[in-house]
C-alpha cells in the first residue's frame, strides 16, 4: 500500500508496496556504512550482489522485481528464483536503508519468498528435501530423531527441572555436537541448572526462511506451547540462527510482541557475558592466542525483538500509530567481545567489516542448501577478511561448517 | 531479446557469459526508480525504460569493443555507474543495452604528486578513505559518499568546500574518454605517456568534452578512467564510531570544530566568512536550512516532521532574516 492500511505482515505482500518501490538506488544496502568504509577492500556489505554483480541481485534490484511480481508484470523463471533464494537474507541490506531511508527491506525479502511458496513455485528442490526430513525426522539433516540428544555425554549434568531451558537445535545435536557439549559445560561449570525440551524438535529457521510460512508457523506454535508447558523461564540457544527465531520469527508468526512468550529468549554469549560479569565464571587459564570475532547475522543486526504493528501510512510515507522501526542497534555486539577480551592472554583483533557492517558468512537462511558454492564463496571472502590463522569459533554452528569447508 | 543474437553474442565474446544478461529479471532490476531532483514527478515512470541488455565490461579496451559493436548493429547504449541520481543515468529508449561500469573499480593512488587515478566504479567514499590512509583527501559532493568518482566530477559535484579548493572540473588530470564511435581520447598528459598528473597537458585542452553541449550530463562519451587532485589532510586519522544509524567521524578536538551559529543577516554572515578566510581559520561556511537541524536530530520521518512543525513555527516567530550557518574550523 502506498498509502492506507498497513501492517507488517509478511505474508501479504502488498504490506511492502511503498519500500519497494521509494528506493533510490543509493545502495546504502551494497556498501559498507560510509562511516565505516574501509578502502577500495572489504567495501560492500551485500554477499548476493557482490558475487552476481548484477544489480538484480541487489536489494534496489530486488525491490523492483518485488514490485514487478506485486503488479503481475513478473514471469517466475530460474533466474527469478535464483534472484530471490541466492541471498543469505542477512539483514545487511535492511540495516544499511534504515541508515538513510526507513524501508522494510528484509521483511521485503521475506514476504518476496512466502509469496513464491504461495504461488507454488518457490523455494528450490533443495529447500523441499530438506523440508520433508524436518517433517518425518524433526531436523533438517534427516537423522534419526532418537539420536537427538546423543551429544550429552556422562559428565554433562542436566537437570529434571530448571529455570534455563537450552534449546540446542539441528546444528548441535547433530553435526557439530562440540558446541553442545561446550554449552552444556559451561552452565556445569558456572553452577547454573539446565533443562532439555522433553522432545526438542527443528526450530524450523530453514523453513521461515525460505517462505514456507505455514509448515515454520506450526513448528513456532509447537515448540512455544511446549517451552511453556516446562515452566522454564528462560530459554537459551547456542544457535545464532535459533535464536532469531525464537526471538524475532517465532512472534512474528504467531503475530505477537517477544515479551509476551512467556519466556526470556537468550543466547549463550549474553548469558556467559552476565555470568563472567558476576564473577560466577572466572576465567583464570591464560590462553596465547590472537583471535578475531565475527558477527552472525542472526545474533547482531537480525536479533532485535519483535513488536506487532499495524496502521496508516499517510503522506510523504509516514505512518500512524508511530513505529519503533529494527534497525538493527540493538543486536548482540558487545557481549561476546566481552567474553572474549575476559580471557587472559588472549588479543581480540576486529575485522574490517564488523559489528552492523559485517559480511554474511553465506551458510544461513537457506543458501547452503539450495547455493552450496555461493555459500562457500561468501565463507572464503570472510576467512580472507580474517587473514589470521587462528579463528574464534563463529558461535553459528552454520558458520562454522562453511567456514571449515 | 530485443538486441539481435548475432550481436549478444559479439558482446558476450568480449566480456565471457557471465557478465552479460538479457534476462527479463536482471533487466528488471534496472529499471529506474524515485531519485535526483525529479523525484515524485513521475518522470522515471513516463520517460525511462527498462534496459533490452545488461553488460559489465571491466577494461576500457572492453567498453571501446562495446561501443565500436553497438555501431555496428545500431544497438543504443547508456554508461551506468552506480544508478544514483534517480532517471538521468537509466535507459530512455527501448532496446537499449546499459554498460553497467561497476566492475572498473580500480584504484591508484599517487601520495608523493597527490593524485588518484580511479575507474567509474569507484565511489567517493571508498576513494576518500584511501586518500585518507595517506594523509590525503578528495572533497565529496553534495551528491554523496556513494556516486561513482568520475560521474560526480563530470557532474561538477559541488561541496561547501569548494571555494576553498576549486571546482571539481579543475581538479580533474589525465582522462580516458570514449568517443561514440568507440575511439579512445586520452587527455591531458595522458596523451604523450602514461602518467596522468597533468589535466590540461599539451596543445588545445579538450575537457570540454566531458560536459559537452548541455554541462550537466552532457559528456560526449565514457569516461573510464580519470586521475583526480587531491589534497593534503591534516596528520590525524577521523575515528569511526557508533552503530548504525547512529554513527559519525570523531573529529581530531585540537584541529577541527563542527561549530553551528546563527548571524542576524546576510551582511553579518559575508563579514564573518571573510574574517574567518582572513584568519586562515575556516574550512568552510556555508547557509543551511534549517530543517537540516531537525534531520540530524530525528531517528525517523515521522519525528523529522515532528520536530520541523514545531521548528518551523519559531522561526515565523524569529522573523525571516535570521541567517543560519555551519561551520567547520
Amino acid at each position: 500500500m502506498l498509502k492506507g492500511k498497513v501492517s507488517l505482515d509478511v505474508t501479504n505482500l502488498d504490506n511492502f508496496e511503498y519500500d519497494m518501490s521509494k528506493c533510490i538506488k543509493c545502495k546504502g544496502c551494497y556498501w559498507v556504512d560510509h562511516i565505516y568504509m574501509s578502502g577500495m577492500d572489504f567495501s560492500t556489505r551485500c554477499p548476493s550482489a557482490t558475487r552476481y554483480m548484477f544489480d538484480s541481485y541487489g536489494a534496489y534490484g530486488k525491490m523492483r522485481i518485488g514490485l514487478a511480481m506485486l503488479e503481475g508484470r513478473m514471469k517466475y523463471s530460474d533466474e527469478l528464483l535464483k534472484t530471490l533464494y541466492a541471498c543469505t537474507l542477512c539483514g545487511a541490506c535492511d540495516v544499511g536503508c534504515k541508515r538513510n531511508l526507513d524501508l522494510e527491506i528484509e521483511l521485503s525479502l521475506e514476504a518476496l519468498r512466502i509469496k513464491a511458496v504461495k504461488d507454488g513455485k518457490g523455494p528450490m528442490p533443495e529447500h523441499k528435501k530438506a523440508a520433508k526430513k524436518i517433517t518425518e525426522k524433526h531436523n533438517r539433516f534427516g537423522s534419526p530423531h532418537e539420536n537427538r540428544n546423543k551429544w550429552l555425554t556422562k559428565d554433562i549434568k542436566v537437570a529434571a527441572k530448571a529455570d534455563v531451558l537450552y534449546f540446542v537445535g539441528c546444528s548441535a545435536a547433530y553435526v557439530n555436537p562440540e558446541i553442545a557439549r561446550a554449552t552444556a559445560k559451561i552452565l556445569n561449570a558456572a553452577g547454573t541448572p539446565f533443562m532439555l525440551m522433553p522432545d526438542e524438535w527443528c526450530c524450523g529457521n530453514m523453513l521461515y526462511s525460505v517462505g514456507m510460512i505455514d509448515e515454520a508457523r506450526e513448528l513456532a506454535k509447537r515448540n512455544v506451547e511446549a517451552v511453556r508447558k516446562t515452566g522454564a523461564k528462560t530459554l537459551l540457544l547456542s544457535c545464532a540462527e535459533g535464536y532469531r527465531m525464537w526471538k524475532v520469527d517465532y512472534p512474528k508468526m504467531l503475530n505477537i510482541a517477544t515479551d509476551d512468550l512467556g519466556f526470556k529468549v537468550v543466547h549463550l554469549t549474553e548469558l556467559v557475558d552476565e555470568l563472567i560479569k558476576k564473577e560466577a565464571l572466572k576465567l583464570t587459564k591464560p590462553i596465547d592466542l590472537r583471535l578475531t570475532y565475527h558477527d552472525s547475522c542472526s545474533l547482531s543486526r537480525l536479533s532485535e525483538p519483535w513488536t506487532p504493528w499495524k496502521g496508516e501510512r499517510g503522506k510523504w510515507g509516514m505512518v500512524s500509530p508511530g513505529l519503533e522501526r529494527r534497525r538493527g542497534s540493538g543486536g548482540v555486539y558487545q557481549q561476546p567481545r566481552d567474553i572474549l577480551k575476559a580471557i587472559p592472554g588472549v588479543e581480540l583483533v576486529e575485522m574490517v567489516r564488523k559489528q552492523e557492517n559485517a559480511f554474511c558468512c553465506g551458510a544461513g537462511r537457506g543458501t547452503i542448501e539450495a547455493f552450496p558454492d555461493f555459500a562457500a564463496w561468501a565463507a572464503e571472502q570472510r576467512l580472507f577478511e580474517a587473514k589470521t590463522p587462528r579463528l574464534s569459533s563463529p558461535p553459528v554452528p552454520g558458520a562454522r561448517t562453511t567456514s571449515l569447508k | 531479446m530485443a538486441i539481435s543474437k548475432e550481436a549478444y553474442k559479439v558482446l558476450e565474446a568480449i566480456v565471457g557469459e557471465e557478465y552479460i544478461s538479457a534476462d527479463p529479471v536482471v533487466c528488471e532490476g534496472y529499471r529506474s526508480g524515485p531519485g535526483g531532483y525529479e523525484a515524485g514527478l513521475g518522470y522515471e515512470r513516463v520517460m525511462t525504460k527498462i534496459p533490452a541488455c545488461v553488460i559489465l565490461p571491466l577494461t576500457t579496451e572492453e567498453v571501446q569493443k562495446i561501443v565500436k559493436v553497438c555501431n555496428r548493429y545500431k544497438v543504443p547504449y547508456v554508461p551506468y555507474s552506480t544508478g544514483w541520481y534517480g532517471p538521468r543515468s537509466h535507459c530512455h529508449v527501448d532496446d537499449e543495452l546499459l554498460i553497467d561500469l561497476k566492475r572498473m573499480d580500480d584504484c591508484e593512488i599517487d601520495d608523493k604528486h597527490l593524485y588518484a587515478v580511479v575507474g567509474s566504479g569507484v565511489i567517493y567514499s571508498q576513494l576518500q578513505e584511501e586518500a585518507m590512509k595517506r594523509g590525503c583527501y578528495i572533497i565529496v559532493g553534495g551528491g554523496g559518499s556513494q556516486c561513482s568518482a568520475i560521474a560526480n566530477m563530470l557532474g561538477d559535484g559541488w561541496s561547501p568546500l569548494s571555494y576553498r579548493i576549486g571546482l571539481p572540473h579543475r581538479r580533474i588530470l589525465g582522462t580516458e574518454l570514449i568517443l561514440p564511435d568507440g575511439e579512445l581520447v586520452r587527455m591531458g598528459s595522458l596523451a604523450v605517456g602514461d602518467d596522468p598528473f597533468w589535466g590540461d597537458g599539451f596543445g588545445p585542452d579538450l575537457r570540454g568534452l566531458l560536459r559537452g553541449f548541455t554541462g550537466l550530463r552532457g559528456c560526449l562519451g565514457i569516461v573510464t578512467k580519470m586521475a583526480i587532485k587531491l589534497l593534503p589532510f591534516q596528520p590525524e586519522r577521523l575515528k569511526p564510531t557508533g552503530i548504525s544509524p547512529h554513527t559519525a567521524l570523531q573529529l581530531p578536538e585540537k584541529r577541527v570544530k563542527w561549530i553551528n551559529f546563527t548571524m542576524p543577516s546576510k551582511e553579518a554572515m559575508k563579514d564573518a566568512m571573510f574574517e574567518m578566510a582572513r584568519a586562515e581559520i575556516g574550512a568552510g561556511a556555508t547557509k543551511v536550512p534549517i530543517f537540516w537541524r531537525a534531520i540530524a536530530k530525528a531517528s525517523c520521518k515521522e519525528e523529522y516532521w515532528d520536530i520541523w512543525s514545531k521548528a518551523a513555527g519559531g522561526l515565523r516567530l524569529r522573523g525571516a532574516d535570521g541567517i543560519r550557518g555551519a561551520g567547520a574550523q
